[in-house]
């Protein structure tokens, strides 16, 4: 990036921080902060860290004062957000946080990224609200201003609970760890969870082998290893009443089908992919992390000029980042795009050329922050 | 509730507030009691207690000895004395010790058809549990009537477990609430009590009265340490299991370990002796060595981090789970952990004529490797 264009990334932050009204967090002042300022030039990203605030004045008048390129605060409380080591910080809990970034789950255009992310999303917030009976009104959901979304739960019950506690929330919303019997034993339940999940997976499983031309299947099968041609046969042969066993007698189905158990147990096979769509598909180091920074909702993204937005969990669905987190206007600005790129953006679509080629200040402010093109 | 739980029910879960109540009266004030002989007898009691929750193999009576408010002064010193040791790993031992025993007796409180019940006369529920038992679940917040209990309650007892049945992914999970078998219920309790139990270890006891116990610790701490010589001693690398041998094997050549892998590698060489630099130095062996990301994974799994959490080695059970058990051999036939593994071919090679240096106290303490820093973003 060079200077004319860190400069007017800067000027668009200031006007937008002039006017935007911040909404500090809950315990404001038992949050670290941490800042990555706009910095042509240097080599890296530093970041200021270990700053606190005693109240909300005086932290807009910071970011005001500041113009940050990133804005992150602690999801962590401390008892002095402003030590400078960890150890003197005294923790005193953190919020749990759930991350979904489109770059773990699919690479392409961002807006195909940004629709993809929002159907894990979605699966994270049924687990929440409908397996782990959480209360709507502890659950914060914010736009990541990237390529995702954050989901803060606000709630006392999970406040103080370490790593390994977290560990098991987590586990649960990847399918980490499922043990096969444990997902076979006794009768389906009549609600959503992992027993249906791995069931429902199984059964789709053993109907593509039925579906798919026989060659086709065998050549699957026993591409596995310790699959061997006669147990493939009869592994197929057995398929449908399979099929029915998982409705009707499901439990010692894998302790007496060895084929089975390898299927089930193959580490990155078809079974297990199929059963990890039913996943939501978080981030688990940042929902492990007791003492992670996280972007600050109403604050902008760097690397992208969007604002981070929170959002009521019932407008995710018709929530369009390229719209509703989009806060720059429609004047004029001149870019040196890199590449050429189609992009939509506040509900126009972009065909843009590489090279100089004037666009809306939104656009450019996406390009600029993004890399893919400088100020001309 | 118009219960109150008996002496005898009060002497076989010392630690319910009410037991300690109990036998306010029975005493004079600590200090004095150990003056009189009364006090060498408790202390007795509670010095056989403590042997017992360090001994290989316990042996939990049903049937006491004792009258219930020895029994249950017995609990109390015994926690006071492991206070005044001041060892992480004795207030692990005597926690789990007193949680086994709690487990143990809730179920032989009736007995059996070959063995009578210490509680021949508890009334149970149609549940079958007794008053007592239903009352020490609910001062532990489980309520043995249902087959669940609402997920941050559930999720804070297992999370420490690594058995694959508890983990919350194998779970009936409906509107917070995670479904529990009833014999799992006790297990559950058992292991909440050992926390609770755990947590409030170790006692402020006053110096004056460690003085006066001295003896008493000086010896435990000698007993315990002579102990923890025989099992494990000088590191000797040659009896680590095959598991461990491979993921040593696998930091030499390069490869990324999984996080299965790091976290069972160092718990074990932590629980087997070594220190934190040292097992640092171990991953030093690895190419793409971060000491100081290192020391931060070793000292949280060694309990040092922030969460003050020690682990325990993962079992061959586990191990197998996470695929990292492998190259079989012999011993591993009649072994199912790996630290067993580790004991017995220890004992097996001591055996041997022709290999000296055996007794060495413990490890050389390599330079230290590396600060624990913060960890960075």
């Amino acid at each position: 990036m060079n200077p004319a264009t860190t400069e007017f990334l800067r000027q668009r932050f200031t006007e937008y921080y002039r006017k935007a009204v911040l909404v500090a967090p809950s315990s404001l002042e038992q949050r670290e902060w941490g800042f990555v300022l706009f910095n042509p030039g240097a080599a890296d990203m530093r970041m200021r860290r270990h700053i606190g605030f005693s109240g909300r004045d005086e932290m807009t008048g910071y970011i005001q004062n500041l113009i940050p390129q990133h804005t992150y605060y602690s999801t962590a409380y401390y008892e002095k957000p402003d030590a400078g080591t960890m150890a003197d910080k005294g923790w005193c809990g953190a919020d749990l946080i759930f991350d979904l970034d489109a770059d773990h789950i699919v690479r392409g255009p961002y807006d195909q990224m940004l629709a993809r992310v929002k159907e894990e999303t979605q699966k994270l917030l049924d687990m929440l609200l409908i397996e782990f009976g959480m209360d709507k009104k502890k659950i914060e959901l914010v736009f990541s201003g990237g390529r995702g979304y954050h989901v803060h739960v606000k709630d006392l019950a999970f406040r103080s609970w370490g790593s390994q506690e977290r560990r098991e929330l987590i586990d649960y919303i990847c399918g980490i760890g499922i043990d096969p019997a444990a997902m076979l034993a006794g009768k389906a339940p009549s609600t959503p969870g992992w027993q249906n999940r791995y069931r429902e997976t199984l059964t789709e499983y053993l109907r593509w082998l039925l579906a798919i031309p026989p060659e086709d299947a065998m050549a699957h099968l026993t591409a596995i290893d310790g699959i061997g041609k006669d147990s493939a046969t009869t592994f197929l042969k057995n398929c449908g009443e399979l099929i029915t066993m998982i409705e009707t007698r499901p439990s010692s189905m894998i302790a007496k089908n060895r084929v089975l158990g390898i299927i089930v147990s193959q580490q990155d096979g078809e079974f297990k992919k199929r059963l990890l769509t039913r996943a939501a598909l978080a981030d688990e180091p940042v929902t492990t992390d007791t003492k992670r920074l996280i972007r600050m909702p109403t604050s902008l993204h760097g690397g992208s000029g969007m604002r981070v937005q929170s959002l009521e969990l019932r407008d995710l669905e018709k929530f369009d980042p390229l719209v509703d987190a989009v806060v720059f206007g429609t004047r004029d600005v001149k870019v040196n795009l890199n590449f050429n790129l189609k992009m939509p953006m506040l509900g126009s679509t972009y065909e843009l050329q590489k090279g100089i080629t004037t666009v809306p200040e939104a656009v450019a402010v996406f390009l600029c922050a993004r890399g893919a093109a400088e100020i001309a | 509730m118009d219960y109150s739980p008996s002496a005898k029910e009060l002497s076989h879960f010392p630690f319910l507030k009410k037991a300690q109540d109990h036998i306010k009266k029975s005493f004079p004030p600590l200090d004095q009691l150990l003056k009189e002989e009364k006090g060498a007898f408790l202390v007795e009691l509670a010095v056989k207690r403590i042997n017992q929750a360090l001994a290989s193999k316990k042996t939990i009576a049903a049937h006491f000895q004792t009258r219930d408010d020895e029994e249950i002064a017995s609990y109390v010193l015994a926690r006071i004395i492991v206070s005044c040791v001041q060892d992480k790993q004795l207030y692990d031992r005597l926690a789990r010790y007193e949680a086994e025993r709690a487990y143990y007796f809730l179920n032989a409180e009736t007995g059996s058809e070959s063995e009578q019940g210490w509680n021949p006369h508890a009334v149970l529920d149609d549940d079958q549990n007794s008053r007592i038992a239903n009352y020490l679940a609910a001062e532990f917040r489980i309520d043995l009537a249902k087959d669940r209990m609402p997920l941050a309650d559930y999720v804070e007892i297992v999370s420490v477990l690594h058995e694959d049945r508890f983990k919350l992914v194998n779970r009936r999970v409906q509107n917070g609430q995670v479904g529990i078998k009833k014999e799992e219920l006790l297990e559950l309790l058992r292991e909440r009590i050992r926390v609770i139990l755990r947590r409030d270890l170790p006692y402020h006891v006053p110096k004056s009265l460690c003085a006066q116990l001295a003896p008493v610790t000086e010896s435990i701490k000698c007993e315990y340490q002579q102990q923890m010589l025989q099992q494990f001693g000088a590191i000797e690398e040659s009896a680590f299991p095959p598991c461990m041998q491979a993921l040593i094997t696998a930091l030499t050549a390069g490869t990324n370990l999984t996080h299965a892998g790091r976290f069972a590698l160092t718990t074990f060489v932590h629980t087997v002796g070594m220190d934190v630099p040292a097992i640092a130095q171990l991953y030093a062996r690895s190419p793409d060595f971060d000491p100081e990301k290192t020391m931060y994974q070793v000292e949280h799994i060694t309990g040092r981090g922030g969460s003050g959490t020690e682990y325990t080695a993962p079992a061959c059970a586990a191990m197998r789970t996470t695929g990292l058990c492998v190259n079989r051999d012999a011993i591993c036939e009649n072994t199912n952990h790996p630290l067993s593994y580790y004991r017995y071919k220890k004992r097996e090679l001591a055996k041997r004529p022709n290999k000296s240096e055996k007794n060495e106290p413990s490890p050389a303490k390599p330079e230290k490797v590396g600060v624990p820093g913060i960890k960075n973003r």
